[in-house]
């Protein structure tokens, strides 16, 4: 049975050069960049490009192939050769020294305005000391916006080891969920998924007071109308 | 209003509704996309629409949510919207949740 790509739109450009894709995010609403970071055998790829919201701004829309071989997918990425490719043991120095940032010409940093380059950056080096067993510090998790990535960052650390670490106090437990208290200026929801065993931490305003609060301002909601009568 | 959460999407039923004209249809039905996971919340059935910042979604009868890890939950006729979850980043700033 010939293979083909079951992919985000341009994650494409990665599964056609058989590589893994590690991170894809696009940034904008209508229209916008989007990154990809991916890894091949013996190198890291990064790859940018823009996206629109119609057929005659868009490639991915415009070719309209949703599920696309593996020959028409190397025909397609030929227009998206990679903007850099790092070796992995560069990478791992990158990441050691969290300056994952440098990939981007200094003129380029600016851009991804939703979360900013260095946000990203900060990202990628975790992931990078997950991919490559290096070890991992409090500040990967503190700094780290990706909600799988820093759950499988604590799941190496250890929770109690981050409380210890942190200095951290439980302002509240509430059956498996708690809200914990490092400093002046980082408050988390400790949260047991409802699906799966498995445990989030999920930073909040550091003015919360309860698990119910937090909860609602993640939703942007006021605690007196988050009410879900159904949670997966 | 009814709501119903599936991991990081908050979906609260909502009064019917008329789109204004920069509403765009989201034909994949994708509610929201993993950035390192890979894994998405995706309506099986109805119309999803993205309109000035909102997410809405129109179902003409009871429609699954699915995605590969959590319950699905099915969603009973009606107009909804759909709130994706966000996280403190430090000085007033926030970002969706991403996975």
């Amino acid at each position: 049975m010939t293979e083909t790509f079951k992919g985000q739109s341009y994650e494409i450009v990665a599964w056609a050069r058989d590589q893994r894709v590690m991170y894809y995010r696009s940034f904008g609403d209508y229209q916008g960049e989007w990154l990809l970071l991916s890894k091949g055998e013996r190198d890291y790829f990064l790859y940018k490009g823009s996206y629109g919201s119609c057929s005659g701004c868009d490639s991915w829309e415009a070719w309209g192939n949703s599920e696309p071989t593996k020959e028409q997918a190397q025909e397609f990425v030929k227009d998206y050769p990679s903007f850099a490719e790092v070796p992995i043991a560069t990478m791992q120095n990158l990441a050691l020294n969290r300056t994952i940032e440098k990939i981007l010409p200094a003129n380029m940093r600016g851009d991804f305005t939703q979360v900013g380059w260095e946000q990203v950056a900060a990202d990628w080096s975790a992931l990078v000391r997950l991919e490559e067993s290096l070890a991992i510090e409090m500040v990967d998790i503190l700094g780290c916006s990706n909600q799988e990535t820093k759950r499988q960052l604590l799941e190496r650390f250890g929770v109690e080891r981050f409380v210890t670490e942190s200095g951290g106090t439980w302002i509240e437990r509430q059956g498996e969920d708690g809200l914990l208290s490092v400093d002046a200026e980082h408050r988390f929801l400790w949260l047991k998924d409802s699906s799966t065993p498995r445990r989030y931490l999920l930073r909040v305003p550091p003015e919360t007071a309860s698990v119910h609060a937090g909860k609602a301002w993640s939703f942007n909601l006021a605690p007196s109308h988050y009410a879900p009568i159904i949670e997966t | 209003m009814t709501q119903y959460r599936q991991g990081d999407l908050l979906i609260e039923m909502i009064p019917k509704r008329t789109f204004s004209q920069y509403a765009k249809r989201i034909e994949n039905k994708v509610l929201a996309f993993g950035e390192v996971t890979g894994h998405s919340h995706r309506l099986t059935g109805g119309e999803l629409w993205s309109d000035r910042g909102e997410m809405i979604a129109v179902l003409d009868q009871p429609t699954p949510v699915i995605h590969e890890e959590h319950d699905t939950i099915t969603l009973p006729e009606g107009t909804y919207r759909v709130i994706r979850q966000r996280e403190y980043l430090g000085k007033d700033t926030t970002d969706y949740v991403n996975d």
